[in-house]
């Protein structure tokens, strides 16, 4: 469908920790909103909408936040949405944005994600606050075991992506967990949580926020006249299924498949391994790596791990993955996925800093959420034509 | 004729008010939330109803209104208009 180009310009999130005692949620927002403005040269009144994305409210037990983050903001008197998909919700928040900007509605649109997991207990919320809940990991666990055993993966591939992406988050200023001293053997040593994954293969529980400002073509060219560079919304799509139905597969659910069809389709991309500099994918826990590398098409069924242990995935690899060191080392989990899709726009705006892809023009970010049943993709050019069709 | 979102009787003369619906208009033809009130759907049983008032009740013009938060913080209006 022909829609109006999007850029991105303005990007903020907080620095991630386990307990932001020094701000209230209206603080904790405001903070990286105030960050993607000022990256964007942008005041409040400038901005014409705003949509905010956030995990169950259960999560800090704030029904409605969105009316009450609407003055923290700047949102009073313009229009505000909330978004709501669970874990990929954070993805979901930046495809509603852009298509305000694509649709023509909107000039200038904010897009905020958040997590407080301090002022609340998201393992009890994720049981519907029933008390018992195996978490998210014991929800994983049997998929990620499933694709071992399917895919004849060597056991030491998900500490190998715990290790890469850890390292990744040492270059990344705003990352929750910075280990030092990270290694395969600490890895391993670690317990055993859920098997096949240990504590130091799952994510942490983290406070944050991430902004996105979009533009319409005329904001992106103006920013990129006055040297910032913009990044360019090339595809988006959103997919959903059921937790359970006969035949569903898990491991690679058919949502995650189509919405990587979808983007591809969009952009005219047939070899993602090749078209794509560089990926930001949710993972949560280690093994999501190789799973999504092949339910996203990038790599042949039962070869994701390939890719992991061969160290193409690595920073300095072919096809590097989590650069800022993904959600196993960040995770406010109603801005994990914007985190993912801002990172992705960071690489192709060569603005990532230390884990800087060099060269990057084409990104991939991903977000999924509740039993791996809702999927958001976008693919972000540094330029709207960037294979020079 | 004007759907309005007032799950509280207080709702309908201050958003009446705000709106500036005369008082030719008539509200929540309907019955309206008062009459019935799936919450989240609510909004949106407002906008078939001002639909259904220019499909079958031949009017010309109508507005929906649909609102969140005890002190009617969010709010989306809406006019429809027939052929």
């Amino acid at each position: 469908m022909p829609h109006q180009p999007c850029a991105i310009v303005g990007i903020g999130q907080t620095h991630h920790k386990s307990r932001r005692w020094d701000v209230s949620l209206g603080g904790l927002v405001r903070e990286a909103a105030r960050r993607a403005l000022d990256d964007a040269e942008m005041d409040w009144d400038d901005i014409d909408a705003v949509v905010l994305g956030k995990a169950p409210d259960l999560f800090e037990g704030v029904m409605k936040p969105e009316l009450y983050l609407t003055d923290a903001l700047g949102a009073v008197g313009k229009p505000m949405f909330r978004v709501h998909t669970a874990g990929s919700v954070g993805g979901s928040t930046g495809i509603v944005a852009s298509h305000l900007v694509e649709s023509g509605r909107h000039t200038r649109v904010l897009a905020v994600g958040y997590q407080k997991q301090s002022e609340g207990n998201a393992q009890f919320a994720l049981g519907s606050g029933k008390g018992a809940s195996l978490g998210a990991g014991g929800a994983f666990a049997p998929f990620m075991r499933s694709y071992i055993y399917r895919s004849g993966a060597p056991l030491d591939v998900g500490p190998m992506v715990a290790v890469k992406d850890r390292q990744n988050a040492l270059k990344n200023p705003y990352a929750h967990l910075k280990i030092e001293d990270i290694s395969l053997e600490k890895v391993k040593a670690s317990p055993m949580m859920w098997d096949p994954v240990r504590y130091l293969e799952s994510c942490p529980s983290s406070d944050g926020a991430c902004a996105v400002v979009f533009t319409d073509e005329a904001g992106g060219r103006a920013a990129e006249a006055a040297g910032r560079a913009p990044a360019w919304v090339l595809a988006s799509a959103v997919r959903s299924e059921p937790a359970s139905f006969p035949g569903r597969d898990p491991v690679r659910p058919q949502g995650a498949v189509d919405a990587a069809e979808d983007i591809y389709r969009q952009v005219g991309i047939t070899n993602p391994r090749e078209q794509i500099d560089c990926a930001e994918l949710y993972v949560p826990f280690s093994w999501y790596e190789p799973m999504w590398l092949e339910a996203h098409l990038i790599a042949e069924p039962g070869d994701g791990w390939k890719m992991v242990e061969s160290g193409t995935t690595a920073l300095d690899g072919d096809f590097p993955v989590n650069m800022s060191g993904g959600v196993l080392s960040s995770n406010p989990i109603g801005a994990s996925g914007l985190l993912r899709f801002a990172e992705a726009a960071m690489q192709v705006r060569g603005t990532a800093g230390e884990h800087q892809v060099d060269g990057a023009k084409v990104a991939l970010a991903q977000a999924y959420g509740a039993s791996a049943q809702y999927f958001a993709m976008w693919i972000v050019g540094s330029s709207l034509d960037p294979y020079g069709s | 004729m004007a759907e309005l979102q007032t799950a509280f009787t207080h709702e309908e003369p201050l958003v009446a008010s705000a709106l500036g619906l005369g008082a030719d208009v008539v509200l929540n033809a309907s019955g309206g939330p008062l009459a019935a009130n799936p919450i989240m759907a609510t909004g949106l049983v407002r906008i078939i109803e001002a639909a259904r008032q220019i499909h079958d009740e031949g009017r010309q013009r109508t507005l929906a209104h649909s609102t969140s938060g005890p002190c009617l913080q969010q709010n989306l209006v809406c006019i429809l208009e027939g052929n």
